[in-house]
């Protein structure tokens, strides 16, 4: 391969990064805590996921916009604050598309508002870089989260309760016990350990191709 | 008078054990993973954690009692509690930069951390969703920052631990700290034996 | 390089001679076992042999490691102990599942033998109880020599002694019974006479530490006798205590593995105790019948804050502890 094209293709590589070798949740640890507790069935997972890019995309926008002009020790509230505005039409507009959701999620729906992918995020790259970089970071780290939650919510709900959104299947036992937080941390880190083996392994094979293409 | 230390007493202890922030609800687990690592940094966040919660509590409290009953409160809530979270962080940060310089040299960097984290948030929606009175919330959030700290306590001593052994690549970093985590919330789990409510 | 390699053999091989032990020490208890239930057991056994040898040959492989002696033994140890923990009845799928939650999850990720903060057995025990506690917690009644090996056997099963202590009453069987294993308990945990035995062997050998078997036991003791859940007298609660559940299998089995009990005397000895009063507790406000297994994953994650404690407490103001600076996440990252 031509050094060129390893390059194009690290280069590309580099800015798909959020969605596998960089992945929000499995490598850079953000936005946990929906992920372990509530991703106990396929729809608490969509709607997590539908609000927090509700939340993720405006606050990001509006950062990149006015984040310099706050003093510093400011930063962080304001963030909140301005997720905590928006939180409302991302919940109603969670609402419309799973019903009866609220419930079933109880102290972690309003919890995205402080989740560290949203405010963490902003003060750590939307502040600083352009506009069309942060839309694109936000878009692909949200789809990269969406990615991982709706994986392990599929895979606990038909663990725990033998069910796929809902319809029951009859040929499995259920085992009550998968839906626990436990289990959650359990299943995590071992996708953790997966997307870091899987990023070491890319890296090497680019590496080898390229290491082969400087020796002829 | 007695019965209420009582039930303050019963109430914290449930929190700090049964209700545990990180091991049973994963709270503040993300900023956790990386913040202070020393034992002392690790007292003085969760005490900075404690205090506010505490302070919080007194003014959640009052908004939750009365908007509660309306069916648009899932709405407005974060963003009411968020308020109270501000005002009590503009409270503390001119408190302590006014009467303790000292101390805010040394903790200032936490505050903005140790005030918008789950580990706070997280026990005053849960008292406002059970429908707390105010000693309640006032229990409730002490023994949540007393479990948060030990709890921490023992996730660092668990790392400080995985460092010295020789862990395969795979795993290094995030993903065995969440298993440690995850191991103890099983153990956990034994002194619960039910799924918590959300 | 040489003597590098040989100093390292001569490290291992106590490691080794304590797992034989250990072995050994099991064996009696199997073949009593087999002696209540039939040949089940037998079956239970290999299967727990097979599945944890295959398992850990396959997860050190993709570790990119030699498979070594000490992998295999030590399996075997933990697929034993976990046979030992569970009732005669536990369907075979489950049995399977547990060992690979022991060798998968709590014992390869964290770098394998040796390594392991947890121990295998114990934590596996605690998954299997709470994923599926009508089969861990249900037992046949000793001398039914009619279990199907492979088929379901849920329509003889009965709770322990260890449930009606949980209750606040007397258990059904006597003194007696309990300590020659006339009772439905655990595969292994049932006769006291036979473990003490063992255990006496396990301590002339010193394969395990005094300090921490003894420690345990007397603190349990101690709790069951100041605390009492039954109303006859602090005696029989003492002796129902100690004989219902897995204490007395955990004093000389589970607590007591090398790999996660602190080293120096005064530090087992603390653990010991910590260890006791963590399972009475357990025992007293848990959600299930038997603490033992969580009140082992709470000591040893509180191992190390024992023995920095203990050896701060002898050498006083000559051991700092050094600052650990703070690291950034993926350290190893290329």
């Amino acid at each position: 391969m031509k050094l060129e094209r390893i390059r194009k293709i690290s280069k590309v590589r580099g800015y798909l990064s959020p969605l596998f070798s960089n992945n929000p949740v499995l490598i850079r640890g953000l936005a946990m805590v929906p992920v372990i507790v509530v991703s106990n069935t396929l729809r608490n997972a969509v709607a997590i996921s539908i609000v927090i890019a509700c939340m993720a995309l405006p606050v990001h926008l509006i950062t990149n916009f006015f984040g310099g002009k706050i003093p510093r020790w400011f930063r962080i509230p304001t963030y909140v604050l301005l997720s905590s505005l928006f939180f409302i039409p991302a919940a109603l507009l969670m609402n419309r598309v799973v019903p009866y959701t609220v419930d079933g999620l109880g102290v972690f729906l309003p919890l995205l508002v402080i989740n560290s992918m949203v405010i963490g995020k902003a003060e750590e790259y939307a502040v600083r870089h352009k506009l069309i970089p942060v839309v694109l970071d936000a878009l692909l780290h949200i789809v990269g989260f969406a990615l991982v939650m709706c994986t392990i919510g599929l895979v606990r709900e038909f663990l725990s309760s033998a069910t796929i959104w809902g319809q029951p299947i009859e040929w499995m036992n259920k085992i009550p016990a998968f839906a626990l937080p436990f289990c959650g941390f359990m299943i995590v880190a071992f996708l953790a350990a997966g997307a870091k083996a899987y990023r070491r392994f890319t890296h090497r094979v680019l590496l080898a191709a390229a290491m082969k293409d400087e020796g002829e | 008078m007695m019965q209420a230390l009582t039930d303050f007493f019963l109430l914290a202890m449930t929190a700090i054990f049964l209700e545990n922030a990180i091991f049973t609800r994963a709270l503040g687990t993300s900023r956790m993973l990386i913040a202070a690592k020393r034992a002392d940094q690790i007292f003085a966040f969760g005490i900075l954690i404690t205090v506010i919660t505490i302070c919080a509590s007194i003014f959640t409290c009052v908004i939750n009692m009365l908007l509660m009953r309306y069916s648009w409160w899932y709405l407005v809530e974060p963003l009411c509690y968020v308020v109270c979270m501000c005002i009590v962080f503009l409270i503390v940060r001119y408190a302590l930069k006014d009467f303790f310089p000292g101390l805010y040299d040394k903790v200032g960097q936490m505050l903005p951390l140790a005030t918008f984290n789950g580990a706070v948030l997280g026990p005053l929606l849960l008292s406002g969703h059970q429908g707390y009175d105010f000693w309640q919330y006032l229990a409730f959030g002490l023994g949540s920052g007393i479990g948060y700290t030990m709890a921490l306590l023992l996730v660092s001593e668990g790392q400080r631990r995985l460092r010295r052994t020789n862990l395969p690549r795979a795993f290094r970093g995030l993903p065995i700290s969440l298993l440690y985590i995850g191991i103890l919330s099983l153990g956990f789990y034994g002194l619960i034996g039910h799924q918590l409510p959300f | 390089m040489q003597a590098d390699a040989k100093n390292k053999k001569r490290a291992q091989q106590p490691g080794h001679r304590r797992m034989v032990n250990v072995l050994i020490a099991i064996a009696p208890i199997l073949a009593m076992s087999c002696y209540y239930y039939g040949t089940r057991v037998l079956y239970m056994a290999l299967a727990a042999i097979g599945t944890g040898l295959a398992a850990e040959l396959i997860c050190v492989k993709l570790r990119g490691r030699r498979v070594e002696l000490s992998d295999g033994l030590s399996s075997v140890v933990t697929a034993l102990l976990l046979t030992m923990l569970l009732p005669a009845t536990m369907p075979m799928l489950l049995v399977i599942f547990g060992v690979l939650f022991a060798v998968v999850v709590i014992k390869q990720p964290f770098g394998g033998y040796g390594n392991n903060p947890f121990n295998p057995a114990a934590c596996a025990f605690a998954f299997l109880s709470i994923c599926w506690p009508y089969y861990t917690y249900h037992y046949p009644m000793p001398f039914d020599h009619t279990l199907a090996a492979w088929g379901d056997n849920a329509g003889k099963l009965l709770t322990g002694p260890a449930m009606s202590l949980k209750m606040g009453s007397l258990p059904r069987y006597d003194m007696m019974d309990m300590l020659l294993g006339n009772a439905p308990g655990g595969l292994g945990t049932t006769n006291i006479l036979l473990l003490c035995a063992c255990g006496l062997f396990l301590l002339a050998t010193k394969t395990v530490k005094p300090s921490i078997s003894l420690g345990f036991l007397a603190s349990c003791g101690l709790f069951a006798f100041l605390f009492p859940r039954i109303t006859t007298s602090r005696l029989d609660s003492l002796a129902y205590e100690l004989m219902a559940g897995t204490i007395v299998f955990g004093a000389f089995f589970l607590i007591t593995d090398p790999v996660t009990a602190p080293k120096k005397r005064l530090a087992q000895l603390v653990y010991g105790v910590l260890a006791g009063v963590i399972t009475m507790l357990f025992r007293h406000f848990g959600a299930f019948s038997q603490g033992l297994v969580f009140a082992v994953i709470f000591a040893n994650a509180l191992m190390p804050l024992v023995e920095r404690g203990c050896s701060k407490l002898r050498f006083g103001k000559y051991v700092k502890s050094t600052p650990i600076v703070a690291e950034e996440g993926a350290p190893d990252e290329a």
